[in-house]
């Protein structure tokens, strides 16, 4: 019987690699030749809206910085990196589309060591601690360089659309089939301004109401984030978590704001925005989610001077030596 | 566990790998390492209802020891009527309770009596109708001597949560299942093969079609005000697919994994939807629940009446026609209450019973009427027209089913049986509505030509080279990954 169940078990094993040729060849196909609209577990969003694959491009060739602000589309339309040059700090805003803590502890894992930031500003928002991350894991796997930590990313998010996603990006890169591709600097009304951050043309927000919402923990999201807190401590860099502003009747619409501070409050410094500041929402965004540039230039100002203050950057800066 | 998930994926291999490997010249290992595995896949959900199956098979092997006992000296059947109560008090007070009491506060403020509603609510332990009527069957079964006296604790209790059945069937008679169990499996590759290839073809019916209609058939039925006829139309089109292609898909796959176990399960569905009438249809949709009902309902009703009818006609019909309509309306009543505690239910049930019946009428007129017209009963043509009236029955049947109550089910009905049945369907504006289609019309393709097999690709590309073959299987495993719903979706059949 031992001897039929090999021949079954080699069988199986030679079957495996026979799909696995098959497999990979129709994604290529698929991915290649078919309309989207018809490969539903296949999306490679390369040079998506927020420019990921210029900031992952740009982010390669720095390093040494003051500041690494990263977080989800909140931080790279939110921290302007110009404006913290012009007060005196080096930085880089790696902020990615929807990123939730599975994507920011890759991000971490590729490039901290490289850019070796002397602060770290955290962006934190509620739902993005509720998400799979799917969106955001085929934003990077379309948009930066898979390794193992691609893999890694593939695991936390286990999900066809993820793998089917990765394995056609490997499949590009292998063949090299990215080399001529350049995404534009000004896509629709955003324009990429070197050093991560993505400005937005000054448009102003039209209000509406949202339903009541509970956040819902993700306990992926959370156990990741503990990593990154870690990881982040083990490297003795100075760490800031954030949550930047949001029009008040979207933050108003969740019900679990405090649940959400008290655990944020629980891992280190936390400053809450929507707390700190009293923007408009008309005025100082330009849709529900996202500050216009008089308002990113409030908020950014406010938590220089916050941070400051609290000897955050001071302290840092006289450590080197200004 | 349920089978589409990454958990049963894992579980599947180890379980298949010991019970070979470890147990396979032992057949009490076999039967050991089974049982614990059956347990293992059940308290994946929770483990307080595990208590509740063991406790349960417990009780089952006690009374069929005592019925075994008491025979043949003692056959009044007090143990089996024991056995019955208990059985069937468990299925009510988890699954009915609620249902009953709620429709009694309800019938009494009618009558003017204003009562409180029971605030006790009872989890719904997965699967239990499946396993009590395993169990009931087995306790019938022993008392009539149609199962052979059995002693063994272990095979009882295996036959009676044996795990690829055990949640939502097919219901395998005992007598049919534990003659298996009382034997040694040889490993047999071609049946391995061949239960792989049931699993496959299950999983892509489950979770690239059921699971992809889902979505759409959730939103037709919890919206219909919105929509138009004819998309109404398409929405129970769509659910009649989706509950084909969700429970036909874990039946194969519960028949395929047996086959990886050695063990032949019965066939639980034979391509339903190419049915010429509706007996025809119950012929083939759940098979093994329909059996159940017919052995340990139908027939009983039916051979009682049958001696209590001293008249050849009764109110000017025939005595076998009364005799037919009295146990069809209590076995729908009853199979429709088995399927949940809800009036859409009962009432599909007796939808049912109710066009049987008048199907069983109309048999002898309709073969006069065939042979007056001088049409053949094979007339392609006539064929055609009485599936596609068969196939409009059991649409609107399914509309019952699929309602949350007797009130959605009626304006869902209003909804089509409008001028706007007549527009083109909202949901073919979607982006996605070609490739639905186009997968829809895929999976029925290979439904329909490989109908004469127990399975939809058992017998394509058979004979034919290993190459050929394994690209077929490639390629089917391709459009699993590349379709398949990405969310894990339960099996509608687990809800009963």
């Amino acid at each position: 019987m031992k001897k039929r169940l090999l021949h079954l078990i080699q069988d199986l094993f030679a079957f495996i690699l026979f799909a696995t040729v098959i497999y990979l060849v129709l994604i290529y196909l698929w991915g290649t030749y078919v309309p989207d609209n018809y490969k539903l577990n296949l999306f490679y969003p390369l040079g998506s809206p927020g420019h990921t694959f210029t900031r992952l491009n740009e982010v390669k060739r720095t390093n040494n910085i003051d500041i690494l602000f990263i977080g989800s589309s909140h931080a790279y339309r939110g921290f302007d990196t110009r404006i913290f040059l012009k007060a005196g700090f080096k930085s880089f805003n790696l902020g990615t589309s929807s990123q939730t803590p599975i994507q920011t502890k890759i991000l971490l894992d590729r490039y901290l060591d490289h850019l070796s930031p002397d602060l770290i500003v955290l962006e934190v928002y509620p739902a993005t601690f509720s998400m799979d991350g799917i969106e955001s894991s085929l934003d990077l796997i379309a948009n930066d360089r898979n390794d193992w930590n691609s893999l890694k990313m593939c695991i936390a998010t286990p999900n066809m659309k993820v793998l089917n996603t990765l394995l056609y990006s490997c499949m590009r890169e292998l063949f090299d089939l990215n080399r001529g591709f350049n995404e534009h600097i000004r896509i629709g009304n955003d324009t990429y301004i070197s050093g991560g951050y993505v400005e937005k043309e000054l448009l102003y927000f039209k209000q509406i109401e949202h339903p009541r919402t509970e956040i819902i923990f993700n306990e992926t999201q959370t156990e990741i984030f503990d990593k990154i807190i870690s990881l982040i401590k083990g490297r003795s860099i100075s760490l800031v978590l954030v949550n930047a502003p949001i029009t008040k009747a979207l933050y108003n619409s969740y019900t679990n704001n405090l649940a959400f501070d008290s655990l944020m409050i629980s891992k280190g410094k936390y400053y809450n925005f929507n707390q700190i500041l009293n923007l408009h929402d008309s005025l100082n965004f330009y849709d529900p989610d996202h500050l216009n540039q008089s308002g990113v230039e409030i908020f950014n100002h406010k938590l220089i001077e916050i941070m400051q203050k609290d000897g955050l950057i001071r302290t840092f800066k006289d450590s080197i030596g200004e | 566990m349920l089978f589409n998930s990454l958990e049963f994926a894992l579980f599947l291999p180890i379980v298949f790998l010991m019970y070979w490997l470890v147990a396979g010249r032992s057949l009490r290992l076999q039967n050991i390492i089974l049982l614990i595995a059956s347990y293992v896949f059940y308290g994946w959900w929770d483990w307080r209802f595990l208590l509740l199956l063991v406790g349960l098979s417990l009780t089952n092997y006690f009374i069929g020891l005592a019925v075994l006992k008491n025979q043949p000296k003692n056959r009044n059947g007090l143990w089996l009527l024991t056995g019955l109560f208990i059985n069937l008090a468990v299925l009510v007070i988890f699954k009915y309770y609620n249902f009953f009491i709620d429709s009694f506060v309800e019938v009494m403020s009618i009558m003017g009596y204003n009562l409180q509603k029971s605030s006790l609510v009872f989890v719904l332990p997965l699967g239990i109708s499946f396993y009590i009527f395993l169990s009931l069957s087995y306790l019938i079964d022993v008392f009539k001597t149609e199962l052979p006296a059995n002693k063994s604790l272990l095979e009882v209790l295996l036959t009676l949560s044996f795990f690829p059945i055990i949640l939502a069937g097919p219901i395998q008679r005992p007598r049919l299942l534990l003659p298996q169990i009382k034997q040694r499996r040889e490993f047999d590759f071609a049946l391995v093969v061949d239960g792989l290839k049931q699993i496959l073809w299950g999983l892509f019916a489950k979770i690239v079609i059921a699971d992809n209609l889902a979505p759409y058939v959730d939103e037709f039925f919890s919206h219909s005000y919105l929509y138009n006829g004819s998309t109404l139309l398409l929405g129970a089109i769509f659910f009649t697919i989706q509950i084909y292609a969700d429970f036909s898909g874990y039946s194969n796959m519960a028949i395929g994994i047996g086959k990886l176990l050695g063990f032949n399960l019965m066939k639980n569905f034979s391509y339903p939807y190419f049915s010429r009438d509706i007996t025809e249809f119950w012929k083939k949709w759940h098979i093994s629940l329909t059996e159940w009902f017919r052995n340990y309902l139908f027939l009983p009703i039916s051979f009682s009446l049958a001696l209590r009818m001293n008249r050849d006609h009764r109110m000017g019909l025939k005595a076998d026609y009364i005799i037919y309509i009295i146990a069809s309306i209590v076995t729908w009543l009853l199979t429709g209450l088995w399927h949940g505690a809800n009036y859409t239910f009962i009432l599909w049930g007796l939808f049912n019973g109710f066009f049987l019946i008048i199907y069983h009428l109309f048999k002898k007129p309709r073969k006069k009427l065939l042979k007056t017209l001088g049409v053949d009963n094979n007339n392609i043509l006539f064929v055609a027209i009485e599936s596609f009236f068969t196939i409009l029955l059991i649409i609107c049947g399914w509309i019952l089913f699929r309602s949350d109550n007797i009130g959605d089910a009626l304006s869902y009905y209003s909804g089509i049986f409008d001028v706007s049945i007549f527009t083109i369907p909202e949901f073919l504006g979607r982006r996605e509505a070609l490739l639905i289609i186009f997968l829809i019309f895929f999976f029925f393709v290979f439904e329909y030509f490989g109908r004469d097999s127990s399975y939809p690709i058992a017998s394509y590309f058979s004979g034919k080279k290993r190459i050929v073959r394994w690209a077929f299987y490639s390629i089917l495993l391709f459009v699993i990954g590349m379709y398949m719903h990405t969310s894990e979706m339960p099996f509608i059949y687990l809800s009963f």
